[in-house]
């Protein structure tokens, strides 16, 4: 009885530590193929230089309230937009509420404004 | 009144009745392997298995700790090898005993014992009925020694009259247990419990709190896809190029405002828009000074 409880219990600690090691690198491999995962993190939603990345330009990032984000990005060539707009739309873990496209008056670039809530 | 269990040899195993006046009864004799030592509460080990020796200690404030071991420097064994009694004094003689035996020679004994098991050295814990008998306990003959109110051994040479072969009719004083049967075994099951413990919390800190908060609050998905987009797409070709200032999707109110340079540029493009009817269907145009705003028809 005595035996059995011990191999019982060696058994699930085992289990325990192997499956959590398996669970972490499974979720740690479905989180690095998601590129927008650093939009669902509770610190890395809040660093500039991953949204650059994300979307391959330089920005300017404001953060109105805990949820509430405003990213401008300046000097947007015309070329560039559909591609990012591509890149706007496709974002799964934060709702875009107002994107607004000015046209640059000294040049052929244009101005992007994005404002989003996040989770 | 329970049972008490005589382990007198690897091959003998006698089984007594204890009575309420404190003898013993002999019931049957049988042989070790075929008894289950689970179910046993007091065993007697003769002196084939435990070993004991007294001492007269003068001091009466002397109160030795229950894991002391008196007799150390009289025995060749490590302390670590054997299960010793807590040391008992015969307060009657002033005399102190105490009992031990080697852990290997009760290996598989021991694996087999239960916690609750209560275990005696022979020497220390039974006595005759009155003085001048003799048993046989293992290797050795014993008897009640009156000044020590224990036993002493004797070899069988020594021995002119008779020798008892079991202690039927024996008196059996429950004093002096052997300390750390099943102790080490708990330790084991205490170890192996915090280790399993310890091992649930390592797991859950690790990964599976992580996995339990995405399952019962799984990420939210939005669907972001830009409702005046397909307004761009149908009026481009109405727009001269650089006269559009400003484009705006507001996704709350589902607005999509075009603002122009100027008010005329404006007006043009609103009557060109009107002029679409069925390509903005689900939109409704409003000239608002220079900007041009589409609202999104509700119900769609």
């Amino acid at each position: 009885m005595r035996i059995t409880a011990l191999l019982t219990m060696v058994t699930i600690s085992a289990a325990a530590i192997f499956g959590s090691l398996a669970l972490k690198s499974w979720g740690a491999a479905l989180k690095a193929n998601d590129e927008q995962a650093f939009t669902n993190h509770v610190r890395h939603k809040l660093n500039p230089f991953l949204w650059e990345t994300h979307f391959s330009h330089k920005l300017e990032f404001n953060q109105i309230t805990s949820q509430i984000l405003k990213i401008d990005l300046n000097k947007v060539s015309e070329s560039e937009i559909p591609r990012l707009l591509t890149v706007f739309q496709q974002l799964k873990y934060v709702r875009i509420h107002k994107l607004d496209i000015t046209g640059d008056r000294s040049g052929q670039v244009f101005n992007i404004s994005l404002v989003m809530t996040t989770n | 009144m329970a049972n008490v269990y005589r382990l007198v040899s690897p091959e003998k195993l006698e089984i007594y009745e204890f009575k309420k006046n404190g003898k013993l009864r002999l019931s049957k004799s049988t042989s070790p392997s075929a008894l289950n030592f689970k179910k046993i509460k007091h065993l007697i080990l003769s002196a084939y298995y435990s070993n004991w020796d007294v001492i007269r200690i003068e001091n009466t404030a002397y109160q030795p700790n229950e894991r002391a071991f008196l007799f150390s420097s009289k025995i060749a064994f490590d302390v670590d090898n054997m299960l010793t009694s807590a040391p008992f004094c015969n307060n009657i003689s002033g005399y102190w005993a105490q009992a031990w035996c080697q852990k290997i020679l009760l290996t598989t004994k021991l694996a087999s014992i239960s916690n609750q098991t209560k275990v005696y050295a022979e020497g220390v814990s039974v006595l005759s009925k009155e003085g001048g008998i003799y048993w046989r306990s293992g290797p050795v003959i014993l008897s009640n020694a009156e000044h020590t109110g224990f036993t002493e051994r004797y070899s069988e040479a020594e021995i002119k009259g008779p020798i008892l072969e079991n202690i039927d009719g024996f008196e059996f004083l429950q004093r002096a247990p052997l300390i750390g049967f099943g102790e080490k075994k708990l330790r084991v099951l205490i170890a192996a419990s915090l280790g399993m413990i310890a091992s649930l919390l390592f797991a859950w800190e690790l990964s599976v709190k992580e996995a339990a908060l995405m399952y019962f609050n799984p990420p939210a998905y939005f669907q972001n896809q830009l409702t005046g987009f397909d307004i761009l797409n149908i009026t481009q070709n109405l727009v001269r190029d650089g006269s559009v200032d400003k484009i705006t999707f507001d996704q709350r109110t589902q607005q999509t405002i075009l603002a122009f340079k100027s008010d005329d540029t404006a007006k043009t493009f609103f009557e060109l828009v009107l002029g679409l009817p069925e390509a903005l269907a689900n939109w409704s145009p409003t000239l608002n000074g220079s900007a041009v705003t589409f609202n999104r028809k509700t119900g769609l």
